[in-house]
C-alpha cells in the first residue's frame, strides 16, 4: 500500500471479525502495513452508521474516501464477490488532494515498463490460494521465478486486466511471454516441458 | 441510514489490530481510505 502513502492516505480495513481473528488473518497474509479495526462489538455499529451492515451481521465491501477535514468524498458499495478497484480509488485521491497528487506522479506507462520480463512472471497477492499453490510447485521443481504483488503495483495490475478480460486473476504467469490465466498445473507443466523434474 | 457524499463521516472508537484503539477523526489532516470487507480470510 505505498501508494496510499504517499498520497497522504492511511487506509484502514474494518470488519465485524473480533480482534484475535484478524490479528491471525494478518499474520497469515504475512502482516498488513495498516491496521485492521474489529467492529465486532457493539456488533457492526461503525458499519451501520456508515449504511453497509447486511441483515446477515456482516457488512458489504465498501470503500469509503474521507479528506482531511472528516468529509466523505466518495463511497463505493461494491458486488461482495470483487474486489475493489484501486485506480479508481487513487484517481479520486488525486482530485481531492491535488497538491499531494503532484508530488507522485503517476506515469502508469513508466511503471509498466518497468515489469519483468523473460522466466517466470507470477503476477500474484499475498492471500491468493492458487499463488500459494504456484510457489509450491515452482519450489518443488527448483525453478526460479518472479512474483509481481498487483495489490502494490498499479501498472502490475492494469497489465493482467488487459491479458484476463478486465479480471484481476491471481496468479497470471508470463512465462517466456506465454500468458496463462490462473493457477493450472497440468498447463504449467505443458509451458515448462522439460524444465519441471517432479 | 445512507450517507452521502460531502457528509460528514462518522467517527468510531474502536479496538484494532496491534493492540491499538482507534478514533477515526484521529485522522484529521490525513486524508482515510476506509476499508469495509466482511469478513476476515476474504480479500480486502
Amino acid at each position: 500500500m505505498d501508494l496510499f502513502e504517499g498520497l497522504n492516505t492511511q487506509v484502514l480495513g474494518i470488519s465485524i471479525d473480533h480482534v484475535p481473528c484478524l490479528e491471525a488473518w494478518a499474520e497469515s497474509l504475512g502482516g498488513i502495513t495498516y491496521p485492521l479495526i474489529s467492529d465486532f462489538w457493539p456488533h457492526g455499529m461503525a458499519a451501520r452508521q456508515y449504511g453497509v451492515l447486511r441483515d446477515e451481521g456482516y457488512s458489504e465491501r465498501a470503500i469509503f474516501i474521507i479528506d482531511r477535514e472528516g468529509i466523505i468524498r466518495y463511497i463505493d458499495i461494491h458486488d461482495i464477490d470483487e474486489q475493489p478497484d484501486n485506480d479508481e480509488v487513487f484517481s479520486i485521491l488525486r482530485q481531492i488532494d491535488p497538491e499531494n497528487a503532484k508530488k507522485y506522479p503517476v506515469d502508469l506507462e513508466a511503471l509498466a515498463a518497468q515489469l519483468p520480463h523473460g522466466g517466470i512472471v507470477m503476477y500474484c497477492n499475498t492471500w491468493c490460494p492458487g499463488c500459494r499453490k504456484a510457489r509450491a510447485f515452482f519450489e518443488a521443481n527448483h525453478l526460479d521465478y518472479k512474483e509481481v504483488d498487483i495489490s502494490r503495483n498499479r501498472a502490475a495490475a492494469a497489465q493482467v486486466r488487459k491479458w484476463a478480460n478486465g479480471y484481476e486473476t491471481t496468479p497470471t504467469f508470463d512465462i517466456d511471454g506465454h500468458i496463462l490465466i490462473d493457477y493450472n498445473e497440468n498447463k504449467l507443466r505443458e509451458i515448462l516441458g522439460d524444465r519441471v523434474t517432479k | 441510514m445512507k450517507l452521502a457524499v460531502g457528509q460528514i463521516a462518522p467517527d468510531f472508537t474502536l479496538s484494532a489490530t496491534g493492540s491499538r484503539t482507534i478514533t477515526l477523526s484521529q485522522f484529521r489532516g490525513q486524508n482515510v481510505a476506509l476499508v469495509f470487507f466482511p469478513q476476515a480470510w476474504t480479500p480486502i
